[in-house]
């Protein structure tokens, strides 16, 4: 009898359990999103705002995701982009997506020009390694590399013909830092940009700042619904044949009583089900995770933040 | 410090009985507190502000407001400190309170000492506070991670470090505590720049901002665009801090010295001081803070009504009783010898020593040193010492200092006065003040102390003398020196008045207030007679502007201050070039590192740099040896045959060797203890109490004022009437570097290990 065992929550192509999703890099990612947080809904909403792609492919669009740290901003972000990858890419565009969402912070003691012409710099080695500039216009945009105010307005018109772009750009904390990515949009070329710190009078601003020269696509997570937990966890399940234990219904209800986030709730599942694979016993598909379990494994992951 | 028998070399009383507050832990053994009936209600006001706190930690109780008045030297700073070591007792740990010093000239100087003190660690950690609670109530709802609830609300761990852990939604926490911030504020820039502190990328650029710099761009696009710098916003940014400490646990003690100065200043500036005040009141009793507050009497009959009936408790000072001053010399000999005595006094010196003084503790203190020091080891403080002692130091005030203050009175008044005017041939008047619309005059007669009834005889045949010449007169007796309480009441009644103390920092306010009462008492001249007045008042404009040369004379005395600052800057550098070429001259021994950590050395440099500046010796021989020496020499002769010079040349001379003996005996005791590397145990810490103890019987008997002669007129100073003006800085800088120095030493020394590091 073979020992085969399965940690449920882990995510195939990624070291940590936490890393957004990726569908762009990774198809087979997009079989493990579920809908939580009304994230299917938002997916939905995207698709209606882009359409046929004509106002991205003529004056270019901007995406504003917002929603609360562990929400799946980030995975709604790379799910949508994946779509557009794809469905251009059906249309006969190559489609790139560049991800400079590391390039900045949003609580860098610098100023929104300062910020967003580190993340242009970033860009431009990006962009020019994926080999989809006009080779005629690589020496400007070089040149220009980190002029945000000259490399943005022009991105489109760098690319070869046929091609497009995706750009993820780094977290926002200022609704001003919206408004100031959504003039530079032009066709071609799609921002993507994330918020913790916006609130909904935050994109009304934002939305109603950029009304006259695009429409800003706006898509919200919102908090765990119920049902969510249990969604997330079967999904998880089904994803797998077996090899490792299950979790009783009144322990999801339960779960769902005290789990706030779907990130908390991946990071708590994944860690209790890595730390019983460890154990000699008790993790075949007969067994089960109780609740003990996970406030076990919980509390060794708050003991883990030690005495500072 | 105590225990030592019979005679020690160690005056039990200190020689400037000047309190500070800057460091409670600075020469606590040594502090005597007598317990008056103000003390009493104060420790009141403070122990049931701690209870409060600790009866109602979840809530906010309101705060404090003690109000201490008095004159100088009735024990203000004293009774301060004394309550804020008396709310470390009550609270049990003398790091749960805050005081602060804050003397200070204007409020955005307090607060710049406010922000100082608290240091960007405590207040990033009051916020951290807030975050930590808010946490540990979510985790403690799921009924998870008990541990980490129990390590978070004792902070053992950082709550950042929890939400990272467990994956927690940090932005909604995050929003929770900026809801709590700025409720606790009540202010939504502060809120949200003390939350940004909790961002590490954010916390420098929202603590310079906090501490009066310009805000970084990352903030103003935040919102945050105005810097702390108007009064309005160091009221709020001080109101901030006091809510955001009033509201904790531990409470928050803020004591403001002199603080009738900073609002004299505001008044001068914009005129708001009334509502400034309010609102500092306001707030601080709102925010559940303690605040303590040093002031002038006067300062309380300026408050608005309304105000005053905010304060929770003004403590007015009083002097001491006889009964208190003497239970203060035994209590301070207690101290010393480890047993309360009255001896060397007696019953009935301390009782004439509180007469001559009107009891206050500073001046009786002063003369308790001062006597204990004439009597000698085996001697008796007798009544005649008393009045000897006190002739000597009160006498030791130049008359001419006294006169030239009362002339730039009324110089800047623009009144018309003749100096040395002779009513009769035995009447004569130091300052003979005359009013356009006022008939008769306003006399000011000066006088030395008036301790016995021989001195009151001689003002009052004065005073007579003066009266029987002009009908129309009014009196104001200024005394430079003390006036016995017994001799006061005598010259009442001939006065029309108290006779009037000079007292440095406030005689311009108070002969000036003493002149126009006199001038108000004086009867109106006729209407009709307005074109005589019109002449008068014009004379008095022309006066006043002439007076503008007092500007001049204050310039004067800025320059003479930036001359000093470069001579000593100047003794400096060559000081340090001398020890650059002592350790080149001399590789293996010299080029050590320094003995004495900088801020100990910086003490003692002071010290030698501010005799130097007086004496001036080494510049004064070398132009007598220079190129062009008779004019040069002939000053110099002028300065070697006046006694007063020469002795205040031993005394300088004298004074500057205990001080570089002190200073290598420290020097020494370092090497000894290896006090940089390592704790002071409590037998090096007697060692360097020894130390203390004797640079301080070394110098007790070489007083500074027997300097005075050469910081009034030091070798490089010009002569004239503006040389005046600066002497009094000179004469301070003196006391600055010198006064207290073993004290203050020790505590350079020490502090290092009490603050851990």
């Amino acid at each position: 009898m073979t020992d085969k065992r399965v940690n449920p929550f882990a995510v195939p192509w990624f070291d940590s359990p936490m890393q957004p999703l990726r569908p762009f890099d990774h198809e087979s990612h997009e079989d493990f999103y579920v809908d939580v947080d009304g994230s299917f809904a938002e997916y939905a909403r995207f698709h209606r705002e882009m359409g046929d792609f004509d106002s991205m492919l003529r004056r270019g669009r901007v995406a504003l995701v917002t929603g609360d740290t562990g929400c799946g901003k980030s995975a709604l972000v790379n799910r949508c982009a994946g779509w557009v990858k794809q469905e251009l890419g059906r249309r006969g565009h190559r489609v790139e997506v560049v991800d400079v969402t590391q390039a900045a912070d949003p609580d860098d003691p610098i100023g929104i020009p300062e910020r967003m012409s580190v993340v242009c710099d970033q860009l431009f080695d990006q962009v020019r390694d994926l080999g989809v500039l006009r080779p005629e216009v690589v020496d400007e945009f070089r040149g220009h590399r980190d002029l945000p105010h000259r490399v943005y307005p022009n991105l489109g018109g760098y690319l070869r013909a046929d091609h497009a772009l995706v750009v993820l750009l780094p977290e926002v904390a200022l609704a001003r830092e919206v408004v100031a990515y959504a003039r530079y949009a032009r066709g071609r070329v799609l921002f993507f940009l994330e918020s913790t710190a916006l609130g909904p009078d935050d994109v009304r601003e934002v939305v109603r700042a950029t009304e006259s020269f695009t429409g800003l696509v706006d898509l919200r997570l919102g908090e765990l619904r119920e049902g969510d937990v249990h969604r997330f966890v079967r999904k998880r399940f089904a994803g797998h044949e077996g090899g490792f234990p299950r979790l009783l219904e009144e322990t999801l209800d339960w779960a769902s009583g005290w789990v706030r986030s779907v990130a908390q709730l991946q990071r708590s599942m994944h860690s209790t089900y890595g730390y019983l694979m460890d154990q000699r016993t008790g993790y075949g598909d007969d067994d089960v995770v109780t609740k003990e379990d996970i406030t076990a494994e919980v509390g060794r992951q708050a003991g883990g933040t030690g005495k500072t | 410090m105590s225990g030592h028998q019979g005679t020690s070399p160690h005056n039990p009383f200190s020689p400037n009985a000047v309190a500070r507050i800057a460091d409670k832990q600075e020469r606590e053994e040594a502090d005597v507190t007598v317990v008056t009936d103000a003390i009493r209600r104060a420790e009141h006001t403070v122990r049931s502000y701690v209870e409060r706190r600790q009866s109602d930690a979840e809530g906010r109780p309101e705060g404090a407001v003690v109000l201490i008045l008095g004159e100088y030297g009735t024990g203000k700073t004293h009774l301060a400190r004394h309550l804020v070591r008396f709310a470390d007792s009550l609270l049990g740990n003398p790091d749960s309170s805050l005081h602060i010093e804050a003397t200070a000239e204007t409020l955005a100087r307090v607060y710049e000492r406010m922000t100082r003190s608290l240091g960007r660690e405590r207040v990033r950690a009051r916020v951290s506070d807030f975050y930590a609670d808010i946490v540990a109530k979510q985790l403690q709802e799921t009924g998870l991670a008990g541990d980490a609830v129990a390590l978070l609300r004792s902070r053992e761990v950082e709550p950042q470090r929890v939400v990272r852990q467990l994956r927690l939604i940090e932005s909604a926490l995050l929003r929770d505590v900026l809801a709590q911030l700025r409720a606790v504020t009540e202010d939504d820039m502060f809120g949200q720049a003390l939350t940004l502190m909790l961002k590490p990328q954010l916390e420098e650029v929202v603590w310079a901002w906090l501490t009066g710099g310009e805000p970084a761009q990352a903030l103003v696009d935040r919102g945050i665009t105005r810097r702390i710098s108007g009064l309005t916003e160091v009221l709020d940014a001080m109101g901030v801090l006091a809510l955001l400490f009033g509201g904790s646990r531990t409470g928050f003690l803020l004591v403001i010295d002199e603080f009738d100065k900073i609002f004299t200043q505001a008044t001068e500036v914009d005129g708001s001081v009334a509502t400034a005040f309010q609102s500092l009141l306001e707030v601080f009793l709102k925010a559940g803070a303690c605040l303590v507050l040093c002031g002038s009497p006067s300062f309380w009959e300026a408050i608005d009504p309304s105000t005053a009936q905010r304060i929770v408790m003004p403590v007015e000072m009083p002097n001491w009783s006889t009964e208190q001053a003497r239970e203060y010399v035994e209590l301070a000999q207690a101290v010393e010898f480890g047993g309360p005595r009255l001896a060397p006094f007696t019953r009935e010196t301390v009782d004439y020593l509180v007469n001559l003084t009107a009891g206050n503790p500073r001046q009786v203190i002063r003369m308790c040193h001062r006597l204990y020091r004439a009597a000698g080891p085996d001697g008796e403080v007798t009544v005649d010492l008393v009045r000897d002692e006190s002739r000597q130091l009160w006498g030791a005030l130049r008359a001419e200092d006294v006169e030239a203050a009362a002339r730039r009175v009324l110089d800047a008044n623009g009144w018309t006065y003749q100096r040395d005017h002779y009513v009769t041939v035995n009447g004569k008047v130091d300052y003979w003040i005359t009013f356009g619309d006022r008939t008769g005059a306003c006399a000011v007669l000066f006088s030395e102390s008036v301790l016995d009834q021989a001195d009151v005889d001689e003002v009052l045949r004065r005073v007579v003398a003066v009266r029987e010449a002009q009908s129309d007169v009014e009196m104001v007796l200024v005394v430079h020196g003390v006036v016995a309480g017994e001799q006061a009441v005598l010259l009442r009644g001939p006065l029309g008045g108290e006779p009037l103390t000079y007292r440095v920092r406030s005689f311009a306010e108070d002969f000036k207030a003493a002149v126009q009462a006199a001038v108000w008492r004086l009867p109106s001249r006729e209407r009709g007679d307005s074109l005589g007045s019109l002449h008068q008042r014009l004379d008095q404009v022309n006066r006043q502007y002439a007076s503008l040369h007092g500007f001049v004379e204050q310039l004067a005395e800025h320059v003479d201050g930036v001359r000093s600052a470069a001579d000593r800057q100047f003794g400096a550098v060559r000081q340090q070039l001398t020890d650059v070429q002592r350790r080149i001259g001399t590789p293996v021994a010299e080029s050590a590192a320094p003995v004495l950590p900088a801020s100990v050395e910086q003490l003692f440099r002071a010290a030698v740099d501010a005799l130097d500046s007086v004496t001036q010796l080494d510049v004064m021989l070398t132009e007598a040896f220079g190129p062009e020496p008779d004019p040069v020499l002939s000053d110099v002769q002028t300065r070697v045959y006046s006694k007063v010079h020469v002795e205040a040349f031993g005394v300088a001379n004298l004074v500057s060797h205990a001080v570089r003996a002190f200073q290598a005996a420290v020097e020494r005791w370092y090497r000894e203890t290896d006090a940089v590397a390592r704790p002071v145990d409590r037998e090096a810490e007697s060692g360097l109490d020894d130390l203390c103890r004797s640079y301080d019987a070394v110098t007790e008997y070489l007083p500074l004022y027997r300097l005075y002669p050469l910081a009034d007129q030091p070798w490089t100073q010009a002569s004239g009437p503006m040389a005046d003006i600066g002497r009094p800085n000179r004469q301070a800088d003196l006391h600055l570097a010198l006064d207290d120095l073993s004290a203050r030493v020790r505590d350079a020394v020490l502090r290092p290990t009490r603050s851990g590091g």
